[in-house]
């Protein structure tokens, strides 16, 4: 083979060898990125759930006017939801149908995760016998993505109060049941039943129980936290309170921790790793052909100069 | 820039055979290379260009679909999986799972005995003649999928409930440049 043969071939896997080089560096860039995208995506779904995020406009004691201003925001705001011991301590809206909060945070914003809403067709005063609150089923225990844990019987015992501020003042719940059902299920799901009715469906409603403690009164309006339960199609787990005349203490305030600082159940894996689990996965894949292919490379530049030598 | 002299010298004064030795060590990078595009393809995730209207308009003709191989078990429903028919993939829905018991009436689909309610589905969702025979029970380890283009999709309702180790994974990324 003559010199210039040799220095052509040469030439031409040089070519190759960087145009393969530049090609991997290009898709590591493009995987790392489009990672980046969903890592941050995912997060943003949960911006404006997390509690500490609403707890500027939380009902206190000496005055209900940070409360009002997230009122005047969103005249739909109407409520705010307390779950002692839990993330649940969120604003409550109602709208004009039941499809608009679904992804409509409290203050009227287009969001993915939406906000906790009072069915449309409930008194705004929770006078019915039976009030139903909605909310998503959320990874990292956003808005209702705690409820399910209440199908444990140990969680359900620890926690068996909440608050309910509406018209200007705290109303305590007293937590009776933890019920798994079917979204379609009306028997459950028919919110505002005449008082005629009311003692069948307390009846319906306690036999399906799995979790229950207490009794309901003759005269107690039930408050129903409804959320989807991914255990089955269609499925819907609630918690079933007691809106009581008396305010309860939060056995919880105080404790170290913004959660109370309470043993909590051990959760799913969040929802950003999970989905990122296999895009992170393939990009350290790819992270460690590139590393092999770098050492070849590396490998075949450090002969070079000795056979340059010779 | 740099190591533009050392390799030029290199080139001129090199014996013979190192210039095989460079091409090998190339073909074994690119071979290197292909076998981890190949294995990622083959045993993490499924690429398909999908090509039927059955799932319009959440999945159209001449997307890429991408899918993920390992997430077979614990589907739920509304996920939208890749499955085989007759030689060719398709992406479908699944809309009930182990145990539910799913029948289709004059109004529509109906799941544990209710009519589901279906914003995103256009099409009246019939029987297909000649397919399965309902109400049926999805035994265990099935799922019952449909397309979202219930007038013409072929699925479950030809083919029967399916066996989630049979589906080749649950759609993860899709991907679309035209009909937007």
């Amino acid at each position: 083979m003559s010199v210039t043969a040799r220095a052509i071939g040469r030439g031409a896997i040089t070519v190759v060898d960087r145009v393969l080089n530049t090609s991997i560096l290009t898709v590591i860039v493009v995987v790392m990125a489009f990672a980046g995208y969903a890592l941050w995506d995912s997060n943003q779904i949960y911006n404006g759930t997390d509690k500490e995020y609403y707890s500027i406009w939380k009902p206190t004691e000496d005055n209900g006017r940070s409360f009002a201003e997230l009122q005047t925001i969103n005249p739909e705001v109407m409520a705010w939801l307390t779950v002692y011991g839990t993330t649940i301590d969120y604003p409550v809206t109602q709208g004009q149908d039941n499809m608009k909060y679904i992804n409509t945070n409290s203050e009227g914003k287009y969001s993915l995760a939406g906000s906790i809403f009072l069915d449309h067709t409930n008194d705004p005063n929770f006078g019915d016998v039976n009030s139903i609150l909605y909310g998503h089923h959320m990874e990292k225990n956003a808005m209702f993505g705690e409820i399910d844990s209440f199908a444990d019987a140990g969680v359900f015992a620890d926690h068996q109060y909440g608050n309910l501020h509406f018209g200007g003042q705290d109303h305590g719940i007293r937590f009776v049941a933890f019920v798994h059902t079917d979204a379609y299920d009306l028997d459950v799901f028919t919110p505002g039943v005449s008082p005629g009715k009311r003692a069948s469906y307390v009846d319906g409603l306690l036999a399906k129980a799995t979790q229950q403690r207490g009794t309901v009164g003759e005269d107690d309006r039930l408050i129903l936290l409804s959320t989807c339960s991914a255990t089955s199609t269609n499925g819907r787990d609630l918690l079933v309170g007691v809106i009581a005349d008396q305010v309860y203490d939060d056995p919880f305030a105080g404790l170290d921790g913004d959660d109370g600082g309470h043993a909590r159940v051990d959760g799913p894996a969040g929802l950003w790793l999970s989905t990122l689990a296999w895009p992170l996965g393939v990009g350290a894949g790819v992270i460690i052909v590139g590393a092999v292919v770098g050492v070849i490379i590396s490998r075949r530049r450090r002969t070079k100069p000795k056979r340059g030598m010779k | 820039m740099n190591d533009l002299a050392p390799r030029r010298m290199a080139a001129t004064t090199t014996p013979p055979t190192s210039l095989g030795k460079d091409l090998l060590l190339l073909l074994i990078k690119i071979v290197a290379i292909a076998t981890a595009l190949v294995l990622i393809f083959t045993l993490l995730f499924g690429i398909v260009r999908y090509q039927d209207p059955s799932m319009t308009p959440a999945v159209k003709d001449g997307d890429l679909v991408l899918y993920d191989r390992h997430a077979r078990s614990g589907y739920q429903a509304q996920d939208a999986v890749v499955v085989e028919f007759e030689g060719v993939q398709q992406v479908r829905r699944v809309v009930a799972i182990a145990g539910d018991v799913v029948d289709i009436a004059s109004g529509g689909l109906v799941v544990n005995g209710a009519l589901q309610q279906e914003p995103q589905i256009h099409e009246p969702t019939g029987r297909y003649i000649g397919g399965v025979s309902f109400p049926l029970t999805v035994p265990p380890g099935h799922v019952f999928v449909l397309g979202d283009a219930r007038a013409t999709a072929t699925d479950s309702r030809v083919y029967g409930c399916v066996k989630a180790e049979d589906t080749l994974g649950k759609v993860m990324l899709v991907i679309r440049r035209r009909g937007i």
